[in-house]
């Protein structure tokens, strides 16, 4: 399962088919089809455009703004925590975890909420997959603020 | 990407869409009157267009009132003129003027003008 986390916004991949099944079993995350690929389902929701002031998934938003989902959210410095089901300000995200090197890639105990505070910075956008073999969580890439 | 959505602009300029105030939207237009139209918003460039189609419509409404009182003036100064041309007389010696042709022009000009207004009617009718 490959998973982007583009600017707080979510994109979940299949690398084999009838894979999400089995993900969405094992890590207990509940996924739903948009376009071309699975998102949380309050990203399902998620506008291609923004005006300031008018709510934006639970809050106001900060741009007037059109383009991609991931684009709206990055206008609007926000980002989507779904271990709480809220989409807020990324500088508001209290969280810490740790992302430590492992050879070509990263480890974290678990699926990084956007936002969350590193010894490197805040962590905005990353590239991961999850290892079903060993049930663990691996980034190729770690972005951060 | 960008995104279309319908819009108002009010007298003073402000464009509402979606249930909200734009008001980073830039108007396209004089925006001296109350109009709808749409908003174009692109990235986080936000622009109101007008629709123009009542604006031409006020216009046309006008000048085919304008140019029924013009025709209506003409035809009375045509009427006008062919009375006191009618009633002039004098001696063989000294007959009275004929009708100047100009009044024949003045009635022409008439009729041109009705067919013009028809055809404005005939654009009003048409307006998209």
């Amino acid at each position: 399962m490959k998973i982007r986390c583009l600017h707080g916004y979510f994109i979940f991949e299949e690398t084999k088919s009838g894979e999400i099944s089995s993900f969405v079993s094992t890590t207990g995350l509940e996924l739903v089809a948009r376009d071309h690929y699975y998102t949380f389902a309050k990203l399902a929701a998620a506008p291609d455009y923004s005006i300031k002031g008018k709510d934006l998934l639970g809050i106001p938003a900060t741009k007037t703004f059109a383009g991609k989902p991931w684009e709206v959210f990055a206008a609007n410095g926000f980002v989507y925590d779904f271990s709480l089901d809220v989409v807020r300000p990324l500088e508001l995200t209290v969280l810490k975890t740790t992302v430590k090197q492992a050879g070509k890639r990263f480890v974290s105990p678990g699926l990084i909420v956007p936002g969350s505070i590193t010894v490197d910075g805040r962590v905005q956008d990353f590239s991961a997959w999850f290892s079903m073999e060993r049930l663990t969580w691996l980034y190729s890439e770690v972005g951060y603020v | 990407m960008s995104k279309i959505l319908d819009a108002t602009c009010d007298a003073d300029g402000k464009v509402t869409a979606d249930e909200a105030l734009v008001p980073e939207a830039t108007v396209l237009s004089e925006g001296k009157q109350a109009s709808s139209g749409i908003l174009l918003i692109d990235e986080d460039r936000a622009r109101y267009f007008p629709s123009s189609a009542t604006d031409i419509k006020t216009t046309i409404e006008k000048s085919i009132t304008a140019l029924t009182d013009l025709s209506a003036a003409l035809t009375e100064i045509a009427t006008a003129l062919t009375a006191i041309g009618a009633g002039m007389t004098g001696p063989t010696t000294a007959p009275p003027p004929t009708l100047p042709t100009s009044v024949l022009t003045i009635t022409s000009k008439v009729t041109a003008i009705a067919q013009t207004k028809s055809e404005l009617e005939q654009l009003k009718g048409a307006l998209k």
